[in-house]
C-alpha cells in the first residue's frame, strides 16, 4: 500500500507545489502578477521557486505539445523534465526576442529532437518533400472536409507525419502566430504557411485512405514512426 | 502566386485559429464575407481545428514528480538534499533547524496532504464507496518509504481535475466560496499573533485504472485478471485552511520577495527570527471527507494485491491489514522515530494527536459531522489541543 505512505510524503511535496502555484494565482489580485520574463530572470539567478511557477504555468501546454512529438506520454514526460533542466541552464540566454512561451516550446522541441535521436527513434527527419508548395485549394476531385468528419479527422491525426501534426497543433491547439511557430520550428514563415496547407491536404489523404481501406488509422506509435521516415 | 494575393488562403489557418491580430483578422473577415471560395476554406479549417483540439487537447497533465525529477537532475542526483528540503526557503535549510522542521513538515504534511492534493485520497481509493470516519496510524520507516513501488507503474491516472487553491479575503469569503462554515479558534496561544490568511482548496478528482500491461511492462509484475481494468474514482472535498503567521513563507510561495507585508516575528532577534517568519504559527483546516468509488475488483482484493508487491515489507503489510474496516478508517503513515502519536478526545470525538520527538511541533486530526478537521502548530500538544477544542 505504497499508496498510503508515499503518497502522503509525496503528497507533501506535491501539496507544497500545488499550494505554491495556486497562491500565485490566488494572490494575483493582491499583488502584481509577475510576467514570465521576470520569472525567467529569477531563474537565471537560480531561484527555484521561479522554476516551479513557470512550470506551473506552462507544464500543460508543453506536455500536450510533447505528446504530439513522441510515441508515448512517458517519453513526453522525460523530455518535459529535460526541458525544465535546459530552461534552468539556459534562462540567462533568453533575449526577449520572442515570448517566453515560444522560447520554452523551442527548448522543448530541441530536447525532443535529442531524446528521439538518443533512443534511435526517427527524429524530425528532413522532410523537405513535405514543404513543397502545392495548390492549397482542393481540386474538383477532392471532397471538402465537413463537420461530420471531426471525429475521424481526429483519429487521422496520428497517421500524419510528425512535422505536419506539429504545425497543426501549434497553430490550432496552442494558438501560436506564424511568426512564433517559425521560431519554434526554426523555419521561415513561408514554410510554416505551406506546411499548414500541406498538413490539411495530408489529413484529407489519411482520412480518405482510412475510409478506402475501411480500417481505422494506425496507432500513434506507428503514425509517429512512419511519419518521419 | 497571384492566387495568394487575391485570396488570403495561407492566412486562413491563423484566422481559423484566432491568432491573427485584430487588423489582419478584420481584413480577412471582410474578404471571407464576400468570397465563397475562402468561406468554404475557412469552414474546412474550422473542422480541422476542432479535430486537432479534441484530439491533441485530450491529453491531461504530466504526472506528479516531473518537476522533482528535473530538480534531482539539476542537482546531479545529489543525495544530499531531499526533495522536501529543496523546496524549503534557503533560510530554513540550515542544519540547526532541520530536525525540528522534519517533524514539523511531517505534521504539516498530514494536514496538507489531506487538503491540497488528490494524492492524499489515493491511499483511500482502494475502498468501495466510502467516507472516512476515523484515522488509524500506520508506522512506516524511511526504508519502507524508499522501497515503495510507484503507483504509476500499475496503471494510469485519467480525468484528473485539479483546481488550484486560492487566497481569500476573509473567513466569510472562504466560507461562501467553499459552501461550509469556517470555524475560528476562540483561544489563541500567546505565540500566535495577527489574523490568519484563508486559503480555499476546491474539490479535486482523479480516476486511477489498473493495467496489467502497464504492470508487466514497467514494474515487471503480473496482475490478476480481476484487478486489471479496475478503476478507482477519487474525489476530495472542499477545504478551507487558515494560516496564522508564516507571512514570509506565504510570500515566498507566492513568489514575492519577503519584506512586503511581513507579519511581526514571533521571536526577537537571533537566527530564529527569519525562521519564525517562515513557519506558520498555526494552521487550522476543515475539509469535506473525500469519496472513492471502485469499479471492478473488491477493495480487499486490491489491497491484498498491492500489499503483495515487491517493496512492501511484511511488517508494513501487517500494519495496514490491522487497520480493520477500510471503508471507515483512514490509514495515516507516520515515520517511525520521528513522530509520536496518541489517541485524544477533541471536540467531543476521538482524534489523533501527533507531536515530533523534540516537542517542537504538534498537530491533531479528527472527523466530525462528515468533516475532517486538523490543527497544527509549532507548539506543545496541550496548546494545540486547547486551540482545537476552542474552535467554534
Amino acid at each position: 500500500l505504497r499508496l498510503t505512505a508515499t503518497n502522503v510524503v509525496e503528497g507533501n511535496m506535491q501539496a507544497a507545489r500545488t499550494m505554491r502555484a495556486s497562491l500565485l494565482s490566488g494572490s494575483a489580485n493582491r499583488r502584481e502578477h509577475e510576467t514570465d520574463a521576470v520569472l525567467l530572470r529569477r531563474i537565471a539567478a537560480t531561484d527555484r521557486h521561479a522554476v516551479a511557477e513557470l512550470y506551473a504555468r506552462h507544464q500543460r501546454a508543453l506536455f500536450r505539445y510533447l505528446c504530439q512529438l513522441t510515441p508515448d506520454s512517458g517519453l513526453a514526460e522525460e523530455i518535459l523534465q529535460d526541458t525544465i533542466v535546459a530552461a534552468w541552464q539556459g534562462a540567462a540566454s533568453f533575449e526577449g526576442r520572442s515570448t517566453v512561451q515560444t522560447w520554452l516550446f523551442a527548448v522543448a522541441r530541441r530536447q525532443a529532437h535529442n531524446a528521439l535521436r538518443r533512443r534511435g527513434l526517427p527524429p524530425f527527419a528532413d522532410e523537405d518533400a513535405l514543404d513543397v508548395v502545392v495548390d492549397p485549394e482542393p481540386g474538383p476531385e477532392e471532397r471538402a472536409l465537413q463537420q461530420s468528419d471531426v471525429v475521424e479527422l481526429g483519429r487521422a491525426m496520428s497517421g500524419l507525419s510528425l512535422l505536419h501534426r506539429e504545425v497543426l497543433v501549434l497553430n490550432f491547439l496552442h494558438g501560436l502566430s506564424y511568426e512564433e511557430i517559425a521560431t519554434v520550428v526554426d523555419v521561415p514563415i513561408g514554410t510554416v504557411k505551406s506546411r499548414l496547407s500541406n498538413a490539411k491536404r495530408a489529413l484529407r489523404e489519411v482520412l480518405l485512405a482510412g475510409s478506402a481501406d475501411d480500417r481505422s488509422v494506425p496507432h500513434t506509435d506507428a503514425g509517429a514512426k512512419g511519419a518521419s521516415r | 502566386m497571384t492566387e495568394e494575393r487575391e485570396h488570403p488562403v495561407l492566412e486562413l489557418p491563423a484566422f481559423a485559429a484566432g491568432s491573427l491580430d485584430s487588423d489582419q483578422a478584420r481584413a480577412i473577415e471582410a474578404h471571407v464575407a464576400a468570397c465563397d471560395q475562402c468561406r468554404a476554406a475557412v469552414a474546412e479549417w474550422n473542422v480541422v481545428r476542432q479535430a486537432v483540439q479534441t484530439t491533441a487537447g485530450r491529453v491531461t497533465s504530466p504526472s506528479r514528480g516531473v518537476l522533482d525529477r528535473a530538480f534531482a537532475k539539476i542537482d546531479g542526483e545529489s543525495r544530499g538534499s531531499t526533495p522536501r528540503e529543496r523546496w524549503l526557503p534557503a533560510g530554513v535549510r540550515r542544519p540547526v533547524f532541520q530536525r525540528a522542521l522534519a517533524g514539523f513538515a511531517t505534521v504539516v504534511a498530514l494536514v496538507l496532504a489531506l487538503a491540497f492534493t488528490p494524492v492524499g485520497s489515493y491511499a483511500q481509493g482502494l475502498l468501495e464507496v466510502f467516507r472516512p470516519q476515523q484515522f488509524a496510524v500506520v508506522p512506516v520507516s524511511i526504508a519502507d518509504l524508499e522501497a515503495l513501488p510507484e503507483l504509476e507503474h500499475y496503471g494510469e491516472f485519467s480525468q484528473v481535475e485539479i483546481e488550484m487553491p486560492r487566497i481569500r479575503a476573509d473567513a466569510a469569503d472562504a466560507s461562501a466560496a467553499m459552501g461550509m462554515s469556517v470555524l475560528t479558534p476562540q483561544y489563541l496561544p500567546a505565540a500566535v499573533s495577527g489574523s490568519p490568511t484563508y486559503i480555499t482548496v476546491p474539490r479535486q478528482s482523479a480516476t486511477f485504472t489498473f493495467s496489467a500491461a502497464q504492470a508487466q511492462a514497467v514494474a515487471q509484475v503480473t496482475m490478476p485478471a480481476n484487478i486489471d481494468g479496475t478503476s478507482v474514482q477519487m474525489t476530495t472535498g472542499n477545504a478551507v485552511v487558515a494560516v496564522y503567521g508564516g507571512q514570509a513563507l506565504l510570500d515566498q510561495l507566492a513568489g514575492v520577495p519577503s519584506g512586503g507585508q511581513v507579519a511581526p516575528p514571533a521571536h526577537d532577534g537571533g537566527p530564529l527570527s527569519s525562521v519564525a517568519n517562515q513557519i506558520p504559527q498555526l494552521i487550522v483546516m476543515k475539509a469535506e471527507a473525500p469519496v472513492a468509488t471502485i469499479t471492478g475488483a473488491s477493495a480487499e482484493d486490491i489491497r491484498e494485491y498491492l500489499l503483495s508487491q515487491p517493496g512492501i515489507s511484511d511488517r508494513l503489510a501487517d500494519a495496514v491489514r490491522a487497520i480493520g474496516d477500510p471503508t471507515k478508517t483512514w490509514p495515516i503513515p507516520v515515520p517511525v522515530g520521528e513522530v509520536n502519536t496518541r489517541s485524544v478526545t477533541v471536540q467531543g470525538v476521538r482524534g489523533t494527536a501527533f507531536s515530533d520527538l523534540s516537542g517542537f511541533v504538534a498537530g491533531v486530526l479528527w472527523v466530525k459531522n462528515g468533516f475532517i478537521h486538523a490543527v497544527g502548530a509549532p507548539l506543545s500538544e496541550g496548546e494545540v489541543l486547547n486551540v482545537a477544542n476552542s474552535l467554534r
